[in-house]
């Protein structure tokens, strides 16, 4: 295994036996790579795998085959050597409801004789100043989410893996999370970001993984993922003659509304160069860039776990996924 | 050594458990004060009041005087110890005008106590021991936050070992201090009364304080194993009150000459009273405190094996 990459595994499988004896797949050969540094966003619909990934990759589930490696080394045997540079928070946030959110954290700290100067200092990065020695039963999911975050940066992570982190947060609280986990990023932390939703990842991540009924479905740069926007949106007084002039020199166009759907991975020039020889004159070119969510919605379409999968919104035909994986 | 202070650290934040050591601390002390409250000596006020209330219905009645002269002549068989040189009859008669008035309390005994409420009280000790272990690790589970706790110690079987030896470590000091405390106050009491009590009596106390102490404190690793092999307190009390049930109920139904040696209640008896007698169809069986501690040892080791076996494969939530 490579030891430029932080997280690494390969054919990861996890079976569950259901209650009538039968097994269920919830991982199935996952390939997965996370490069050291940047924001890592790790996608999939609901049930597709992301979390048992998680979980496995931190020892709190055994895959069924395949192996893992963090930092290197190979996991769960090098578990207790790599735990120090490793944060996480697996689902939900999970503390003792009694204590307060600081015994929380004090109890983590002491386990791994962290000082307890660090308690003060993640306190203070997630905003929890003030409420710390409030019992965690009466915090808000928001905060049960921020002091998860908080006993992440006790150990001061080289890699932080974060599952949902921003699920219950207000819209203020969302934008905290997401800066804090941009400036770990930009700080040189790594940063895998498990999370469905799918704005939240273009938004945060530089990479991203989307995977599917436990599969690896396509995996690289949030920008080759998008593609290059190789389709673009033209308007124009005459239709008919725009549509001759470009099918002329090669265009494959189509009418879209008022405006027509030219494919090209040519520079716009040349869309604006033939139209201009052709003597006709556009108001409006806008190249027409795929979301995330068209992406995710194409590739998991027709995965069954998950709600969310339908019809693809966008308007563009797929991007190029030069790393999808044969399915 | 580090997780054990976590560990012990935790348990002395649960207010469950501070709670069951609590009780730990107040039953016993409410059974000492009921065995001194019940053994204190009448006074010479009690005394007087009862017996001039009994002499009038007494004055004429011939089975009285019967029984005195009956005590006077054969004094032991009445349970009295007449001093040397001392009128029999003048020792009778007031412990029979006692009898008559119901004046029965007895002195407090050391070596009765420690055959009845003792036992009672290191089975009660045991039971919130066992609690203790239980709701331990119990909440744990139910919060979810055993998980959070491997994300920072993932060698489980460590972890496993650290609350295993708090559990243990808080159920030998309770007990071992409540247990001294009760009898030492005990003691004293009946010192106080003047009663005295032998070296082998005392011997005999020291042995049930070892014991107790023990078996209360690896109830309570037995209450933490099964909850870490059930991952609920719920589940554990269920299986624990149907296990003792069903086994008491499957061992009377067997048609084995020796049945009753497998039952739990009798090897417990056998482990603190340092043996018991027990009765089968045909003849008396002796149960050494060894076999009965052995009983309980292959049951707490069966218990730890299982649940820490499970603890180390089984995915955590």
């Amino acid at each position: 295994m490579s030891g430029e990459l932080v997280i690494e595994t390969s054919g990861l499988r996890k079976e569950f036996r259901t209650r009538r004896g039968g097994h269920r797949v919830a991982v199935q050969g996952l390939d997965l790579a996370v490069p050291a540094g940047g924001v890592h966003g790790f996608l999939g619909p609901n049930g597709s795998g992301k979390t048992t990934t998680i979980r496995m990759l931190l020892g709190l589930a055994r895959p069924t085959k395949g192996s893992m490696a963090l930092f290197g080394q190979s996991v769960p045997k090098a578990l207790p050597s790599v735990m120090d540079r490793v944060g996480a928070v697996v689902e939900s946030p999970k503390f003792a409801p009694n204590f307060s959110g600081r015994q929380n954290l004090q109890l983590l700290a002491r386990s791994r004789s962290i000082p307890q100067t660090r308690i003060d200092q993640a306190v203070e990065t997630v905003g929890l100043t003030g409420r710390d020695h409030d019992r965690y039963k009466s915090y808000s999911l928001g905060m049960k989410q921020r002091l998860a975050i908080a006993a992440t940066l006790l150990k001061d992570p080289e890699l932080l893996i974060l599952d949902e982190p921003t699920n219950g947060l207000d819209p203020a609280g969302i934008r905290e999370i997401r800066d804090t986990i941009r400036g770990l990023g930009e700080a040189g932390v790594t940063v895998l970001l498990s999370s469905h939703i799918l704005a939240e990842v273009q938004q945060v991540c530089t990479s991203a993984t989307i995977i599917g009924n436990g599969r690896m479905l396509a995996s690289g740069k949030v920008d080759d993922l998008l593609g290059s926007g190789h389709v673009h949106r033209v308007t124009v007084d005459d239709q008919a003659a725009a549509t001759a002039a470009l099918e002329a020199k090669g265009f494959t166009v189509s009418r879209d509304g008022t405006s027509l759907r030219v494919e090209t991975e040519a520079d716009p020039a040349v869309i604006t160069r033939a139209l201009g020889e052709a003597g006709l004159w556009l108001s409006e070119i806008t190249a027409v860039r795929p979301d995330l969510e068209t992406v995710f919605l194409e590739l998991t379409a027709g995965e069954t776990l998950g709600p969310t999968p339908g019809p693809t919104l966008g308007p563009t035909p797929g991007p190029t996924l030069g790393e999808e994986k044969a399915r | 050594m580090r997780l054990l202070l976590v560990e012990l650290t935790r348990l002395r934040w649960r207010r469950a458990v501070l709670a069951l050591v609590a009780l730990s601390i107040l039953i016993p002390a409410f059974v000492a004060w009921g065995e001194i409250h019940n053994t204190r000596p009448y006074t010479q006020q009690e005394i007087d009041r009862a017996t001039s209330r009994v002499k009038a219905e007494v004055g004429q009645d011939k089975f009285f005087e019967r029984n005195v002269r009956q005590c006077a002549k054969h004094p032991e068989r009445f349970g009295i110890d007449v001093p040397e040189g001392s009128d029999p009859a003048a020792a009778c008669e007031p412990q029979m005008l006692r009898d008559y008035a119901g004046l029965y309390r007895e002195d407090l005994s050391l070596q009765r106590v420690k055959e009845q409420s003792g036992v009672g009280v290191i089975v009660v000790l045991a039971g919130l021991a066992m609690l203790i272990g239980a709701t331990f690790v119990g909440a744990d589970w139910a919060s979810g936050s055993m998980s959070n706790q491997l994300l920072f110690e993932p060698r489980r079987l460590r972890v496993y070992a650290a609350k295993a030896a708090a559990v243990l470590l808080v159920g030998l000091v309770v007990s071992g201090v409540v247990l001294s405390v009760w009898w030492a106050v005990l003691g004293q009491v009946a010192a106080h009364r003047d009663l005295t009590t032998s070296a082998a009596t005392w011997a005999d106390i020291r042995g049930s304080v070892v014991r107790g102490g023990l078996l209360a404190a690896l109830a309570g690793v037995g209450g933490y194993a099964m909850t870490m092999l059930f991952r609920s307190t719920v589940a554990t009390l269920g299986v624990l009150f149907g296990t003792v049930v069903a086994t008491t109920l499957l061992i009377a139904s067997l048609p084995l000459e020796n049945a009753q040696r497998w039952l739990p209640s009798n090897n417990i008896g056998a482990w603190v009273l340092d043996g018991i007698d027990y009765y089968t169809n045909n003849s008396q069986e002796h149960l050494s405190k060894w076999d009965g501690g052995l009983y309980l040892l292959v049951l707490l080791v069966g218990a730890l094996v299982l649940s820490s076996w499970s603890f180390r494969r089984r995915d955590v939530p």
